[in-house]
C-alpha cells in the first residue's frame, strides 16, 4: 500500500487494510472466468455432497446422490489449477408412460456417472490464458471436452473481457437397445464483459453460442426423433450491488436463450448474501424460469406424423419453473467453513405467462448440498 | 421510448466512474463474486440443464449432459 502523508488517505488505507485482512479470513473462492487477475492467494479444497429427488404425479421419480471433490490452488507463482471429481449415483424412473424403460414395471434406471474436469490458468500482466478439459462417463453416455479461455483486463482492472471456446464429443448408447451407437459434437463460444461500476457494484454480461451436430434424440422415449443439429444462443447478465449500511449484497441475474428448435427461455435469479455475527453468511434465493416449447414437441402418443421430428419429453414443453432456496455458511477455525443449501423446484404449465403446454403434470424437485471447505 | 432508454442508460453509466484501488474494499468481499461457490454452482447448473430445455451463459466448460 502506497505511503501517503494525507491523514484522510492514511485513514482510508488503514480501513482497507483492516477490511482486506477480515475478508481474507473468510474463504474466498474465485471463479475461473470472472474477476480474477491472479492465482488465488490461498488454496482451497472442498468436499461436497448433493442430494436430489424429484416427484411427479405423486410418485418418486429420479433420485441422485452426488459427492464431489473440488480444488482451487496456485501451482506456481502465476499459475492456477481448478478441478473437480464427481461420482453420481442415479436411480429411479423417468417421467411418463412413454418411456421404454420404466420404474413402474420394475426395471428402473440405476446408473453411476463419473466426471472430472480441470482448468490450468496462466496469468500475465494484462491477461490470463486457461486450458481445460472435462470428461464424463456413465453406462449409456460418454462425453469429453476441451476448452480454452482468456481474460483481458484494463490497467485499472475495472473492465475485463472474457473469451472462451470449447469442443465436446458425446457418445450415446442405450442400456436396453444394443443397436443404438450414436454420437454428437458441439462447439461452444463465449464472449463477455465484466465491469466494475462503482465502489459498491459490478455488472457482467456473457454471450454464449453452442452449435451441435449429431444425435440429440432420447433412446429411452418411444419414437423420439429430434433434429440432427441444435444451435443455441444465450445472453446472461449478472449484477451485484452492495449495501454498506445494512451489510448485504444483492445479486440479480437475467438470462435469455433462443435456439434453432424454436425453444426460447427467460430466467431471473435474485439472491441476497447477508453476513451475520462475523462467522455466518445466509443466502436466500429465488429463481424464476420460463421456456417456450420446441417446435416438434407433442405431448401425446403416437406422433401425428412419423416422418417429422417428434418428442414428448416434458423438458421441451412450454412451462414455468420456480426455485426457492436458502444457503447458510459458517466459518470454523483453522480455515474451515461449512455450508448447507436447501432448495425446492416446481415446474408447472401455468407458471408461464400466457400458459404453457396442455396436460403436462406439475413437476417437483428438492435438492440439498452440504459442503466443507478448507482454505490454506 | 427511445429518449427514455437513452436517459436511463446515461443515468446507469453515470454511476460508472473510474474506481480507484483503495475504493475496492467492499468489492473484495467474498460474496461480491458472480460465482462465489463454483462447486455448488456446478451441481446446480447441471441439475437445471438436466431438467430444463435451455442452457448457457455461465461458462465455457459445462460439458455434455446425458440426461434422460
Amino acid at each position: 500500500m502506497k505511503k501517503n502523508k494525507d491523514k484522510k488517505q492514511r485513514g482510508e488505507n488503514n480501513k482497507l487494510a483492516n477490511f482486506m485482512a477480515a475478508a481474507m479470513a473468510i474463504p474466498a473462492v474465485a471463479s475461473s472466468i470472472s474477476q480474477a487477475q491472479g492465482p488465488p492467494e490461498h488454496s482451497s479444497i472442498r468436499l461436497q455432497y448433493s442430494d436430489y429427488q424429484d416427484y411427479q404425479s405423486n410418485q418418486d421419480r429420479i433420485s441422485i446422490k452426488s459427492p464431489m471433490l473440488w480444488v482451487d490452488t496456485a501451482i506456481a507463482e502465476r499459475t492456477e489449477f481448478e478441478g473437480s471429481i464427481v461420482l453420481d449415483s442415479i436411480s429411479g424412473a423417468s417421467p411418463l408412460y412413454l418411456d421404454t424403460v420404466s420404474g413402474a414395471s420394475g426395471t428402473g434406471i440405476d446408473d453411476n456417472r463419473k466426471a472430472a474436469n480441470g482448468l490450468i490458468t496462466q496469468y500475465f500482466e494484462d491477461f490470463s490464458l486457461g486450458i481445460g478439459g472435462v470428461f464424463s462417463t456413465e453406462d449409456d453416455y460418454k462425453s469429453r471436452g476441451l476448452n480454452i479461455e482468456t481474460s483481458i483486463w484494463t490497467p485499472s482492472k475495472n473492465t475485463t473481457f472474457n473469451f472462451g471456446i470449447s469442443a465436446n464429443r458425446d457418445d450415446i448408447t442405450s442400456s436396453n437397445n444394443a443397436e443404438i451407437d450414436e454420437s454428437r459434437t458441439t462447439l461452444n463460444f463465449l464472449a463477455g464483459i465484466s465491469q466494475i461500476l462503482n465502489s459498491r457494484s459490478l455488472i457482467q454480461t456473457n454471450f454464449t453460442y453452442s452449435g451441435g451436430n449429431g444425435y440429440f434424440s432420447d433412446p429411452y422415449k418411444l419414437n423420439d426423433n429430434r433434429p440432427q443439429s441444435r444451435d443455441l444462443g444465450a445472453i446472461l447478465t449478472q449484477y451485484i450491488l452492495y449495501f454498506p449500511a445494512e451489510d448485504f449484497s444483492l445479486h440479480v441475474d437475467y438470462r435469455f436463450t433462443h435456439d434453432s428448435w424454436g425453444l426460447n427461455s427467460n430466467m431471473f435469479e435474485f439472491s441476497i448474501y447477508k453476513p451475520l455475527a462475523k462467522k455466518w453468511l445466509v443466502r436466500p434465493s429465488l429463481r424464476y424460469y420460463t421456456q417456450s416449447n420446441a417446435d416438434f414437441f407433442q405431448y401425446s402418443y403416437p406422433p401425428r406424423n412419423l416422418n417429422q421430428f417428434y418428442s414428448a419429453d416434458q423438458r421441451l414443453a412450454s412451462f414455468g419453473g420456480l426455485t426457492t432456496s436458502f444457503m447458510v455458511q459458517r466459518d470454523l477455525s483453522q480455515g474451515f467453513s461449512v455450508d448447507f443449501e436447501l432448495g425446492f423446484i416446481q415446474q408447472r404449465s401455468d407458471f408461464r405467462p400466457g400458459g404453457g403446454s396442455d396436460n403436462i403434470s406439475p413437476f417437483y424437485a428438492r435438492f440439498f448440498t452440504v459442503g466443507l471447505t478448507k482454505t490454506f | 421510448m427511445k429518449i427514455i432508454s437513452i436517459i436511463l442508460l446515461s443515468l446507469f453509466f453515470a454511476g460508472c466512474s473510474e474506481v480507484k484501488p483503495w475504493e475496492k474494499g467492499d468489492l473484495a468481499r467474498s460474496h461480491m463474486l458472480t460465482n462465489p461457490n463454483p462447486a455448488n454452482s456446478q451441481f446446480n447448473q447441471h441439475m437445471y440443464q438436466s431438467k430444463e430445455g435451455a442452457f448457457g451463459g455461465y461458462g465455457i466448460s459445462s460439458g455434455g449432459c446425458g440426461c434422460n
